[in-house]
């Protein structure tokens, strides 16, 4: 039985469906994420999770039981859930050890109880010294802390972040990304994450979640959707590709303007078809053949920029066809008009519907 | 530390319906609350004014109070009399409101100051220490001017309708000065900067394009004092008496006369409060346009305009207003006050400190005033704020049914001017069954009514201020609604509660209207003592009197801004 | 006839020191038991209109010395504030006053046909002076204070060969706004002396008043205060609470017009709701003709209740002058309704 289970869930607002027909499972312990551009639906559904918002449709169960659907939502304060909002929602007016102290004095643990498990947490989340401190003298990042001890010290059924990092600067944000990555190994909360940050998501996920309007388009590892993109929107969003018209035949694939042919590599297509085809810049190569890379044709460069850590450079077929993006290592300098040999990796490609 | 995840089993225990929540049970009662409060006086006022005294249905109090034509010249007094002091209001406060918010006039600070003083100053004691000043033949300004001048008499006539309006709004302008302020701290200087670009000069790039742009915003403070003044009893009582004028509230007081008229004063209320509800609309209507001025907090920089010479004009206009307002009257009740007669004139054999020992230990009648006053002050803020609290909270946040309703409910009163209300609340409660007629608990239930509004509408933009997440960090940890109300949001609008309160509290203190009839003589307050007391033409002991409240008062309101800032009292709501 | 100052303190010195015509009697067996049933009550609420508050707080101390353990709540209005408190008091059946002590008789002729009055006469009440007594035949209210209403003028702006003989000067041209009056819809006092005006001069004269633009006051006590600051200078005024002032240094002095002053009789009565009962027989007892009252009476130039009590020098007794005005209980009732509309439409308010 899964931990938290979401069927079929809807919520709309007039006649917008903000969360279509959503359905999820997720395993005790795991830690899923929610991903997706704004106004996808994410956030909402993470708040019906928490039943701050009630449901249009569907229903949400925790260890089998419903919490939210048709005609009964259990309010928040009794879902022993615990949530980390994106403003961290630290309470100026209580010290560290207050805030963190809140919930288990809810809950009513005996005082002892409750200092010592506090201060556990306090440890573990490296804010020992800090104890006494009052919110408004702590950095961002501390702040975050706090919210981490103060959400995880009660041993929720069900974690959920919403956005945690979005406020903290780049250097901060990898760094508090583990941070949270290496909490949830060491205690295991079943814990739904949302961000419109993919590398977020990549960094800290079981299994993702990609939201589109409201509609869940991929659920699966990050090394499959990334790899293995089953839509035109997840191949678009995870990472940068290139989306191209490819006709399939004989468990081949060809592209416009290319006179090398790709293998389809066990992904299940039509015997005869013209299809989408996504292509990871990476798995595109210029100049001489090398890598494992099968080499497809001659393309000419059409525009190129350089990124610091790769060049990024746009192609087209001399023969004609679609423009590809090349992410070339930093020693491959070439001119615009600068005709050259395109290999790819079928690693990096993929069949979306 | 890795463990099992075990979770606690409470938990999982029975989920509480509905029902059981008390935050539910508490705003239930509330809204009944509201509804005794609010809907009850003003219904009952409506349902009497339909009726004769035996209770028959019929039109004839309607008749009896609009029929005759001194009564609807009182009406139609009351309304040239708004205009009039509305007038005069935005002659003081507009200018002052520039000058201190948009130019580089010096002591923009003091008159700051000054203004917050003519708020607090009550308006029957502003009333009391004008006829003292410039009564036509015994007032010392006109003593003065006839000394100096030789002439046979002074100039200034207190008893007379300008005299009237002079005073009315020499102490309601602060209304204007605070919603012109608003607007105009939220207007960037590049407009003006704009201005002079093109060559407009100091004067008219503030008449011509500053002003126009908060218009809406003075609009909305006129209407607000024209029904202020249309409604305000203390000061007409006092000066259009004796100055032969008849009133819309000196005509209404006419009706308590023995017999006792409340349903003909019910039925003559009517039009006042049709009047007011059809203005207040209005009003709503021209603040919510925000096409003039971005009102969204940030208006862009604001630098002192440099108006040049013009600067000290203003100051000293500032000045005179000051001097109008607080310095000449204050120093009149003092002096007056430590006087044997004041009559006599201000010299050496004429200097006592018998008056304050009066009122403290002889005169009981004015020191249970003066305790009766603070106390139900204190009460009904204290009462205000927490109701205020758990309206503003329950209707932002949504957690009852119909919060609109309810906002409206605990807004209502705005409309409903004080000496009506308290002939609401007169026919509601002071019979049987309550029977609070004469009782502290009674006063406190008007100004209670009163001034909610003021409490509801400062605690909502508190509530408003706080960001919800902090909230709902609470519930999702398991505490309920009032666990957030009481753990979190109460702590943090502290000082929107402290402000609140003594706002509450020192409006209380200048409040004559509602108390009037439903004072009994062991429930007197100040101001309507003030009334009782100038009819025997004992100012001495009154303005002992009067200068023990403003002390009084001005200590509170000192705290205040120790505790909520400087601005507390003048901020918009 | 007017005094100076200095004839007023000398005269009111030799007064003061004169023994009483009267031995004072020993207190009757039922005082006693009325003063045990009082302290068991400990308080009485008093409206009181015909002395201004703080005299009314001097008599409400007095009483308490002499009874202690009986305190009196001073409530001080003018009549027609009075008589509407009670009135509400009655509405909301609420019973607060104990003793009510106002100007208007007609107030208590309407009180007793209501049947809201306690039938109670002190025994005291055979002390005072007959003019006085049986002020109501059944004994349900009884005078309580009796003071006159003269013409008081500022005697720095008016010198006494200029000041006004007659009632008729205030509505003469001469005058014109420099007097001062009352408003009968809220004092007693001045209600009757407008009753007696209209039966001298008619209802044209209210009319005639008003075109003279005399400083409209509420209280009778105001036409004392503008007088004495100079506001206005001459006026309708009570004739001992003007000596009292004049007394304190004012320059205030006392003219009997030619007509007569005019009487006003103030009754007092125990209301029939009375929470207080015994306190307030014992009130009454006192109020009316004790030593106490009669000494505080004279102090403050009223005229004393006891038979043969004289009041202070230059202050006019009851039988100093040949004519007084007076209405009739009836006219008082009938005729007061119709003088304040009168006074209404004429002046406008």
């Amino acid at each position: 039985m899964s931990k938290l289970e979401l069927n079929n869930v809807r919520k709309q607002y007039g006649a917008l469906a903000v969360v279509d027909d959503l359905s999820l499972q997720l395993r005790k312990g795991e830690l899923v994420t929610l991903l997706g551009p704004s106004g996808c639906g994410k956030t909402t559904t993470l708040r019906m999770i928490a039943g701050f918002i009630e449901l249009s449709g569907g229903s949400i169960a925790v260890d089998g039981r419903q919490i939210s659907g048709a005609g009964r939502t259990v309010p928040p304060e009794h879902r022993g859930m615990s949530m980390i909002f994106q403003s961290y929602a630290i309470w100026p007016n209580m010290t560290v050890a207050e805030n963190v102290a809140f919930g288990l004095n809810v809950r009513r643990v005996p005082g002892e109880e409750s200092k010592r498990r506090v201060e556990e947490m306090l440890d573990v989340v490296k804010l020992g010294a800090l104890a006494q401190r009052y919110p408004a003298e702590l950095s961002g990042g501390q702040q975050q802390r706090v919210a981490l001890a103060r959400a995880m010290v009660v041993r929720p059924e069900v974690l959920l972040l919403d956005e945690p990092l979005s406020n903290l600067d780049a250097n901060l944000r990898e760094e508090m990304a583990g941070e949270i990555r290496r909490l949830h190994d060491e205690f295991n909360f079943t814990t739904v994450y949302v961000t419109h940050d993919q590398t977020e998501a990549m960094t800290i996920s079981d299994r993702i979640a990609v939201l589109n309007l409201g509609k869940l388009e991929q659920i699966d590892t990050p090394w499959n959707l990334y790899n293995r993109p089953r839509t035109r929107f997840v191949a678009g969003f995870i990472g940068q590709t290139n989306l191209v018209e490819g006709h399939v035949r004989d468990g081949q694939i060809r592209l416009r303007g290319l006179e090398g042919v790709l293998p389809m590599g066990g992904q299940a297509a039509a015997a005869s078809a013209d299809m989408r085809i996504s292509i990871r810049p990476q798995s595109l190569f210029l100049g001489p053949q090398g890598n494992g890379a099968l080499p497809m044709g001659a393309v000419s460069v059409v525009a190129r920029t350089y990124l610091g850590e790769y060049w990024d450079y746009l192609v087209r077929p001399t023969a004609g066809g679609d423009e590809l993006k090349v992410h070339a290592p930093p020693s491959s300098v070439l001119d615009v008009g600068h005709e050259s040999l395109l290999s790819i990796d079928p690693a990096g490609v993929a069949l979306v519907s | 530390m890795s463990e099992a995840v075990t979770i606690a089993p409470p938990m999982r225990a029975r989920i509480p319906n509905r029902m059981g929540d008390p935050a539910v049970w508490l705003f239930g009662t509330l809204i009944l609350l509201l509804i005794l409060l609010v809907a009850n006086p003003i219904l009952r006022l409506i349902w009497d004014s339909f009726h004769t005294a035996d209770g028959t249905l019929s039109f004839s109090s309607y008749a009896a109070a609009l029929g005759r034509s001194r009564n609807l010249q009182a009406l139609l007094n009351s309304f040239y009399l708004g205009v009039a002091v509305t007038a005069i209001a935005i002659a003081l406060g507009v200018p002052l409101a520039l000058a201190v918010s948009r130019t580089n006039m010096p002591a923009r600070g003091f008159t700051h100051v000054s203004v917050l003083a003519a708020f607090v100053m009550p308006n029957f004691l502003g009333a009391i220490a004008w006829i003292l000043l410039a009564g036509p033949n015994a007032g010392w300004l006109n003593r003065l001017w006839s000394e100096v001048l030789g002439t046979d008499r002074g100039p200034f006539n207190i008893f007379s309708f300008w005299g009237l309006a002079f005073v009315i709004a020499l102490y309601t302008y602060p209304l204007i000065y605070v919603f012109t302020k608003s607007a105009l701290d939220l207007v960037s200087t590049e407009l003006e900067d704009a201005a002079s670009i093109h060559g407009a000069g100091k004067l008219r790039t503030l008449t011509r394009v500053t002003l126009p742009l908060v218009l809406p915003s003075i609009v909305g403070a006129a209407i607000l004092i024209f029904l202020e003044s249309v409604a305000l009893y203390g000061t007409p009582a006092l000066i259009a008496i004796p100055a032969g004028l008849n009133l819309a509230t000196t005509q209404i007081v006419s009706f308590f006369e023995y017999p006792l008229k409340v349903e003909q004063a019910a039925a003559f209320s009517m039009p006042i409060l049709a009047l007011t509800v059809v203005m207040l609309y209005l009003q709503r209507r021209l603040l919510a346009r925000k096409g003039f001025v971005s009102v969204s907090g940030k208006g862009g920089e604001r630098r002192p305009f440099d108006v040049g010479a013009w600067k000290w004009v203003l100051l000293g206009y500032s000045a005179l207003v000051s001097l109008l307002t607080v310095v000449m009257p204050l120093i009149i009740l003092v002096l007056a006050s430590l006087s044997k007669a004041w009559g006599r004139g201000f010299s050496a054999g004429n200097l006592t400190f018998a008056n304050f020992y009066n009122i403290f230990f002889e005169q009981l009648t004015v020191r249970s005033a003066l305790v009766n006053t603070v106390t139900y002050s204190a009460v009904t803020a204290l009462v205000c704020v927490a109701m205020g609290m758990c309206v503003a909270y329950a209707t932002q946040r949504r957690i009852t049914p119909f919060p609109t309703l309810i906002q409206f409910l605990a807004l209502a009163p705005v409309a409903v001017p004080g000496l009506i209300l308290a002939i609401g609340l007169y026919a509601a409660y002071a019979g049987p069954p309550f029977s609070l007629y004469g009782t502290g608990a009674l006063v406190v239930v008007a100004f209670t009514t009163r001034f909610l509004p003021i409490a509801v509408t400062a605690c909502g933009a508190g509530v408003r201020s706080l960001n919800p997440e902090l909230e709902e960090a609470v519930r999702i940890l398991g505490g309920g609604r009032l666990t957030a109300l009481g753990k979190v949001v109460v702590p943090l609008l502290n000082k929107t509660l402290v402000g609140a309160f003594i706002l509450v509290f020192v409006i209380c203190t200048k409040e004559l209207s509602t108390a009037v009839f439903l004072t009994g003589p062991a429930s007197r307050v100040v101001s309507v003592l003030t009334l009782d007391l100038s009819e025997q033409g004992n100012y001495e002991s009154l303005a002992a009197m009067g200068v023990v409240l403003v002390v009084i008062v001005t200590l509170v309101v000192g705290i205040g801004m120790r505790i909520a800032g400087r601005d507390f009292m003048l901020r918009r709501s | 006839m007017t005094l100076t100052r200095r004839q007023f303190s000398a005269l009111a010195a030799s007064a003061m020191t004169a023994p009483w015509a009267h031995a004072q009697q020993p207190q009757p067996a039922n005082l006693a038991s009325l003063y045990e049933a009082a302290k068991k009550e400990r308080e009485l609420t008093w409206y009181i209109v015909f002395l201004p508050s703080e005299d009314a707080e001097t008599m409400a101390r007095a009483f308490t010395a002499r009874y202690p353990g009986v305190k009196v709540n001073v409530v001080r209005t003018t009549a027609q504030v009075a008589f509407q408190r009670l009135n509400q008091d009655l509405k909301a059946r609420t019973a607060n006053c104990d003793v009510f002590s106002s100007t208007d008789i007609g107030h208590y002729v309407d009180l007793k046909a209501r049947k809201l009055l306690t039938k109670y006469t002190p025994a005291s009440a055979a002390l005072m002076d007959s003019r006085l007594q049986n002020l109501d035949a059944d004994g349900y209210y009884h005078a309580a204070s009796a003071f006159m209403v003269g013409l008081v003028y500022n005697s720095n702006k008016v010198k006494a060969a200029e000041a006004p003989t007659s009632w008729m000067d205030l509505a003469d041209p001469k005058w014109r706004g420099l007097a001062s009056v009352g408003h009968p819809g809220f004092s007693g006092a001045v209600g009757t002396w407008c009753i007696e005006m209209r039966k001298l001069y008619g209802d044209g004269w209210f009319k005639k008043l008003a075109l003279n633009k005399p400083q409209v006051g509420r209280s009778i006590i105001d036409t004392v205060t503008t007088v004495n600051s100079g506001e206005r200078s001459i006026s309708a005024g009570p004739v001992n609470l003007a000596a009292l002032t004049a007394s304190k240094g004012n320059p205030l002095a006392v003219s009997a017009p030619k007509e007569g002053p005019v009487l006003i009789v103030s009754p007092s009565a125990i209301m029939a709701n009375a929470p207080h009962p015994n306190a307030s027989k014992l009130f009454m007892e006192w109020m009316l003709v004790s030593e106490d009252a009669d000494r505080i009476t004279t102090q403050l130039y009223g005229i004393p209740r006891r038979a043969g009590a004289r009041p202070l020098p230059g202050v006019l007794g009851l039988g100093d002058v040949k004519t007084v005005l007076q209405p009739t209980a009836k006219e008082s009732v009938d005729q007061l309704p119709e003088v304040i509309d009168l006074w209404k439409d004429a002046f406008g308010v």
